[in-house]
């Protein structure tokens, strides 16, 4: 619940706004429920990890849809996730500038959820 | 990583700055309540001899330590996450009394 608070809290002020899934299940359900144009995806999740589930919305939907990840050096880097993987999205890189996010847009997090 | 601070106040303040004192108290209330629950999951995984639920306890217990500067108890669980599971038990019981030390700072900031 910390992790989920700090990232809506986070994405809120920077004008998003977004939907929560607690693992890798409820974030390709929401992905299929309607689109987004940015997934913040954690790896290590109950239920379904955050690798499968971005190998999952990566064959099921085409381009728009980034992961954005932490770099190395601590930086966020929404552009050509390299990470993740499945097919690499190019084109993303002004979309998911979040400075250049209206508030209309909506982004999904999907933060570790404990178990139970 | 033991001279990790107990509470690194330079992450704490700025964690306070970035989202305002207002939602820290409110995330550091939602972790004292949460953190019981993720110590008795460790302890649980640990009794049960499960493997993948005690990573996982201890990797949300990494993460939720080093978001409030709870440093030295983050890289305590961060060493637990990686050690092979059958030097568990001894890893896990010499950690329990720093875990008792780093909740008790938490509510004083």
């Amino acid at each position: 619940m910390v992790n989920q608070k700090l990232a809506l809290r986070l994405l809120q002020q920077m004008g998003y706004r977004a939907d929560l899934a607690s693992n890798g299940i409820e974030a390709v359900e929401s992905v299929q429920r309607q689109t987004y144009d940015v997934v913040l995806m954690d790896v290590q999740m109950p239920e379904m990890d955050g690798l499968e589930a971005s190998r999952q919305i990566n064959a099921r939907w085409s381009p728009p849809g980034a992961a954005a990840h932490r770099r190395d050096d601590g930086q966020r880097h929404a552009g050509r996730p390299r990470h993740v993987p499945g097919r690499r999205h190019g084109r993303l890189r002004d979309q998911a500038d979040p400075r250049r996010a209206a508030s209309s847009r909506r982004s999904t997090t999907c933060p570790p959820a404990r178990d139970q | 990583m033991m001279s990790a601070p107990t509470i690194d106040r330079a992450t704490f303040d700025a964690l306070a700055e970035t989202t305002g004192a207002d939602f820290v108290r409110e995330l550091v209330d939602t972790f004292l309540q949460e953190a019981p629950a993720m110590l008795d999951d460790l302890r649980n995984a640990l009794a049960t001899q499960d493997a993948d639920k005690f990573r996982r306890a201890a990797h949300s217990l990494k993460s939720n330590c080093n978001t409030f500067g709870a440093l030295a108890m983050g890289a305590m669980a961060a060493k637990l996450e990686l050690t092979p599971h059958r030097q568990l038990r001894k890893a896990a019981q010499s950690r329990s009394p720093h875990w008792t030390m780093s909740m008790r700072a938490l509510p004083r900031l």
